[in-house]
């Protein structure tokens, strides 16, 4: 592939330095709320989410910030953020995370900026992985309750040739929905589910943790990134 | 690599190798893991069929070269288990088990 | 012989089912305990697939690796690590479905007596149904326990 030139009258391509960015913000958002993300899982869990998530994106965090960080093309950035969260948050989510962006990573080859629609391809390829790796279907009480709709809301929006930052609300407010509607249904998978219907009434931790995925990429992306701040990032 | 695991052989009139063999279970907390392993490990030394049943919990019968199935027995202190062995080494293999359930420094009680 | 990785939430147990597990097999069988994630901090509970890949790899034989985990991402972290293994690795690997103790303990002695990787799981499998406390038995000799 390799071409960076948008598609579907969007026009915008979305260089590797947005996504870092995005991760970035996706980053410091998981820490700052680490207390919140906690007390969802001292409900249905073992109120280690925040703690697992906050652990894991720090490492993300110095991971993007470092100047050796591998910036050349989306496909390595994601790839080198999967092995981190992998091996750094230590719950169910590390794996789960881990395989989103490790299969994102594999949808988008060696390109140093992506279309919209490449964009949402390599989204549903994280979702699929996520859904495989956890066995879980929407309804399930998970993280795939916010990812699955937005990543729908957002191959539909680019469909219908939106412009980028109304396709990315589109998609974070289809997340927030599906984060949501978790705290209506019983958990099926994960921990939660040893409370069956028990768990109805609280919101999903990791179902929230995946809309903050959305609610930055609606932020950040959105707006076209001005060139490297820093020289040493270029390699 | 995979041991084969034949058919429990049955008490009662078989060929001329088969026999069998009335065991009590002397330890105070029943038939112990580590007992289960002797049984086990000593089975498998032998060709013979070797079947084992609890006949005071009608348990069985189970295959004796298997821990899964002797952890099965539910073997108590006090519980009688039947051994049957069946193939050219049957007897040896009686034997070699008996002792087992021997009490320690007690010989193996007689058939 | 097949090696056997333990994984776990917590090193200390993983450590100890490996230790009730080697009495079963006399110290015949490798077996790799694994569990914990580590940061600045120090050690918590949790499961890291990484550490789950080294411990297969340390474990590593051709006749294969037999892996049990206690619950959740010990589980996901076990699938995750099969997937950086090369697939003729991959194939001789499996996730069992046993309970941690009772399928460790069972597998080891099972594969201390040379049982293919397939028969040792399938063993250690049916610890899942093995009844551990005795129900009151109608006993039509009247022994008492
Ligand atoms: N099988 C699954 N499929 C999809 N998402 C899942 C699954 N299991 C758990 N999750 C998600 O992970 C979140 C919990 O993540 P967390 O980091 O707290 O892991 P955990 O459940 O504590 O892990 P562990 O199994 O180590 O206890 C849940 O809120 C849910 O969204
Ligand atoms: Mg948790």
């Amino acid at each position: 592939m390799g071409q960076q030139n948008g598609q579907a009258g969007n026009g915008q391509a979305i260089s590797v330095e947005q996504i870092r960015r995005w991760l970035l913000a996706y980053a410091h958002r998981i820490i700052e709320q680490e207390e919140y993300l906690t007390a969802l899982d001292a409900d249905i869990g073992d109120a280690d989410h925040g703690t697992n998530m906050r652990r894991g994106l720090e490492k993300v965090k110095e991971r993007l910030e470092d100047p050796d960080c591998p910036c050349n093309s989306v496909g390595s950035l994601l790839r080198s953020v999967a092995m981190t969260l992998i091996s750094a948050v230590g719950g169910a989510a590390g794996p789960l995370y881990g395989t989103f962006f490790l299969r994102a990573a594999t949808s988008c080859n060696n390109s140093p900026a992506i279309t919209p629609a490449q964009f949402a391809a390599m989204l549903r390829q994280g979702l699929e992985g996520v859904k495989q790796r956890g066995k879980a279907h929407l309804d399930d009480k998970t993280m795939v309750d916010s990812i699955q709709p937005a990543v729908e809301a957002l191959e539909a929006a680019i469909g219908q040739h939106k412009d980028l930052r109304q396709a990315l609300h589109e998609a974070a407010e289809a997340a927030r929905r599906g984060m949501e509607h978790t705290a209506e249904i019983p958990a099926r998978k994960g921990r939660a589910s040893y409370l069956g219907p028990r768990s109805i009434g609280h919101q999903d931790p990791g179902a929230t943790s995946a809309y903050y995925l959305f609610e930055t990429a609606a932020q950040v992306l959105a707006t076209p990134a001005h060139r490297r701040e820093s020289p040493s990032r270029h390699r | 690599m995979s041991r084969p695991r034949p058919p429990h052989p049955q008490p009662g009139p078989e060929g001329p190798a088969s026999c069998s063999r009335t065991v009590t279970v002397q330890e105070p907390m029943g038939l112990h893991l580590r007992t289960g392993k002797a049984i086990v490990q000593t089975a498998n030394r032998f060709q013979a069929r070797i079947a084992i049943r609890n006949l005071d919990q009608d348990v069985g019968p189970v295959d004796a070269k298997s821990i899964l199935q002797i952890m099965q027995l539910q073997a108590r202190q006090g519980h009688r288990l039947e051994l049957v062995a069946q193939g050219p080494d049957a007897r040896p293999a009686l034997e070699a088990l008996a002792q087992i359930f021997a009490q320690p420094g007690e010989p193996a009680p007689p058939s | 012989m097949i090696a056997i990785v333990i994984v776990s939430h917590s090193r200390c147990l993983a450590e100890g089912v490996r230790e009730v597990a080697d009495q079963m097999a006399s110290g015949q069988v490798t077996i790799v305990p694994v569990g914990g994630v580590q940061d600045q901090e120090g050690t918590h509970l949790g499961t890291d697939p990484m550490a789950v890949l080294q411990a297969i790899q340390d474990a590593w034989t051709p006749d294969g690796v037999l892996i049990l985990a206690d619950l959740g991402s010990a589980i996901l972290s076990a699938e995750t690590a099969l997937e950086f293994l090369p697939p003729e690795q991959r194939r001789r690997c499996r996730i069992s479905n046993a309970p941690l103790v009772e399928g460790a303990i069972v597998a080891a002695l099972e594969a201390s007596l040379g049982g293919s990787l397939d028969a040792v799981n399938a063993a250690a499998e049916g610890t899942g149904s093995l009844v551990k406390v005795a129900r009151p038995h109608p006993d039509p000799r009247g022994s008492t326990p």
